[in-house]
């Protein structure tokens, strides 16, 4: 499946956090966890909807557990973003297990007369870091710190 | 959590569990009712917990909850057999306020204040899509650059050698090890070097509108109705990966230390292992970045006044009065029971304020003890401090580093929802620029306690003695 910045819908609710940002995340897969999440976390530094799918990267993270694979993926979009300057817009979750997730973005370099700038975030927490099962599909909670 | 009050304005955590010292926080009663249920309590009685601290776990009247250590936390470890915390410094490695001052007098100025906003928001890159001030760097220049902290800014014609002396440590830790620097790192930081952030970090125009200390205002340059400027950023995204991959290294070195702590924040390894070593060069290579960060803002902002103002250097009068870092750990010598001791102090949102007569003072400041800088909200105002020979004997020479935050973020913009920010600062007199109104309304005065609760509780306590009141006329907000 391909999550588009342009679905319908939110990808993330916000949560109280004293200083920082939280954001909860849910989805009928692990697949569409990560990717939901991922153009939540890229959306609050970039106004991804005008961001075009020009361009595809492949992402491959590798980790000890779900929340280790969901915080060093997001990590590695923000870095992706925020140090290199490539904006995504879609992402799609190609395969994910306990200790590995693969799959690609599509996107374009940043640019700041194009795509207006929101924030910057610093990183993703291992504070509170949660990924759960649900009746209904996934679910997970990430505190960013900005 | 049981808090029991032993001065005017120190409460004490006694020792439980596997707390090795007491916890001791510096709070007002105001401040102490608005604590009560506050996790970062503890957050102290965990700090108390690492291996070798000596004296107490201390927080300062601005504690607040942090990743690990609480925000606003101290801790001194026994240099020799202690342990070292990432999370005791924090992920934004010496993250620091500096305080310059001009040769103009702010009612001089005021008309002027839009054309000097504009020209600080061009000059002053604030990061995510903007090009830094400074090229990007190659690796060597890079490693260059963290082995010499301010003085390599000052060399590329950022401000002056006269700077590097109103600087803790001179602008510079020695004990940098740039090779002890992740890739990810070297990259995070490459293209930052100039740039201001986002979140709390800012640039101000102000103007000191209160001296309490005129002797020691004079001799740091400053008199009432003067026009300041004060820059508040870290070492960016290099230092957030400093810190991020030695929690991981470290979380996972630490069972073979035979290592335990309440909460995986702390994670801590000794001083003296190859983990602590790798980590303290990394993270003073960090330190240094912050500094270099600082240092060429400075420039661009002199740059900026001086065109805005169509003056020249002369007339401006650039000049900084001190810079003092955050989150950092430091070795030093404290006296502690009657005994001095080398020991690693951990600060984490927290200010160094030594005494008088001091060594590591320039000459021109020993008399005064060491300027203390805390920043206020964007709103209201922040203080000019100096630190005092209670510091030294109590705090290991710390004091406060702000105000605290008092919302959430989500809560701070739904306060905000449906008013005109910019035009709500204007009505206290205050010019905004900022990239997005969303930082603005996210880091709005009502956001924040008010800092004065916080200084009158360390001038009360004479951890650190009040100099001047700054208010803000400009904010620039990446």
């Amino acid at each position: 499946m391909v999550t588009r910045a342009r679905d319908p819908g939110p990808l993330a609710r916000e949560i109280e956090h004293t200083a920082d940002l939280g954001l909860e995340v849910e989805a009928p897969t692990l697949g569409v966890l990560f990717e939901r999440a991922g153009l939540a976390v890229l959306g609050l530094v970039v106004d991804i909807a005008a961001v075009e799918p020009r361009t595809r990267i492949d992402v491959g993270i590798a980790a000890d557990g779900h929340e280790a694979l969901l915080r060093d993926w997001l990590q590695a979009l923000l870095l992706r973003l925020q140090t290199d300057g490539f904006a995504l817009s879609e992402l799609a979750v190609e395969a994910v297990g306990t200790d590995r997730v693969r799959g690609w973005g599509a996107g374009e370099p940043l640019d700041r007369a194009r795509h207006a700038i929101y924030t910057e975030i610093k990183g993703v927490s291992y504070h509170e870091l949660a990924v759960r099962a649900t009746p209904r599909g996934w679910w997970a909670r990430v505190i960013l710190d900005v | 959590m049981e808090l029991r009050r032993v001065g005017e304005h120190v409460w004490e955590i006694p020792r439980h569990g596997g707390m090795r010292v007491p916890g001791r926080i510096y709070a007002s009663e105001k401040l102490v009712r608005d604590l009560r249920d506050d996790p970062a309590l503890q957050q102290v009685a965990n700090v108390a917990h690492l291996p070798g601290i000596v004296g107490c776990a201390l927080a300062m009247p601005d504690i607040h909850w942090g990743y690990g250590f609480p925000i606003g936390g101290v801790a001194a470890v026994d240099a020799d057999d202690g342990a070292i915390s990432p999370g005791g410094i924090g992920f934004d490695v010496n993250c620091g306020v500096r305080l310059l001052r001009t040769g103009l007098d702010a009612d001089d100025v005021r008309p002027k204040l839009e054309r000097i906003a504009d020209a600080l928001y061009q000059a002053i890159p604030a990061g995510v899509g903007s090009d830094g001030a400074i090229p990007t760097l190659t690796v060597a220049e890079e490693k260059q650059m963290l082995a010499r902290g301010a003085a390599w800014a000052v060399a590329r014609d950022f401000g002056r050698a006269s700077d590097l002396e109103a600087s803790e440590e001179g602008g510079c830790l020695r004990s940098a090890d740039p090779d002890a620097v992740s890739a990810t790192a070297l990259a995070r930081g490459r293209s930052q070097v100039g740039t201001l952030g986002a979140g709390n970090h800012f640039l101000e125009v102000q103007a000191v509108d209160a001296v309490y200390d005129a002797k020691v205002a004079d001799a740091l340059g400053l008199y009432a109705g003067q026009l300041t400027v004060m820059i508040h950023s870290g070492s960016r995204g290099l230092g957030y990966q400093v810190c991020d991959d030695a929690l991981r290294a470290i979380g996972q070195a630490m069972p073979r230390y035979g290592i335990a702590v309440p909460d995986r924040q702390l994670a801590c390894v000794p001083l003296s292992s190859p983990e602590g070593r790798q980590y303290l060069g990394a993270m003073a290579a960090a330190a240094n970045f912050a500094w270099t960060n600082r240092q060429v803002m400075s420039g661009l902002a002199e740059r900026a006044f001086e065109a805005a103002l169509g003056i020249g250097p002369a007339a401006l009068r650039f000049g900084l009065v001190y810079d003092v870092c955050h989150n950092i750990a430091k070795i030093e010598e404290h006296v502690i029971d009657g005994v001095r001791r080398r020991v690693c102090v951990h600060r984490k949102g927290a200010t160094r304020a030594f005494g008088p007569g001091h060594p590591a003072l320039a000459p021109r400041l020993r008399a005064l003890g060491q300027p203390v800088i805390i920043p206020g909200d964007m709103g209201r105002y922040s203080f000019l401090l100096v630190g005092t020979a209670a510091a030294m004997a109590e705090t290991f020479g710390t004091t406060c580093h702000g105000a605290g935050r008092l919302m959430s973020r989500a809560q701070a913009k739904k306060a905000g929802r449906g008013l005109d920010l910019v035009a709500e600062l204007a009505k206290r007199g205050v010019i905004v620029r900022a990239q997005s109104l969303r930082g603005v309304a996210e880091e709005m005065p009502w956001a924040y306690k008010d800092v004065a609760d916080v200084v009158d509780v360390v001038d009360g306590a004479g951890l650190a003695r009040k100099v001047a009141r700054l208010k803000p006329l400009v904010v620039i907000k990446g």
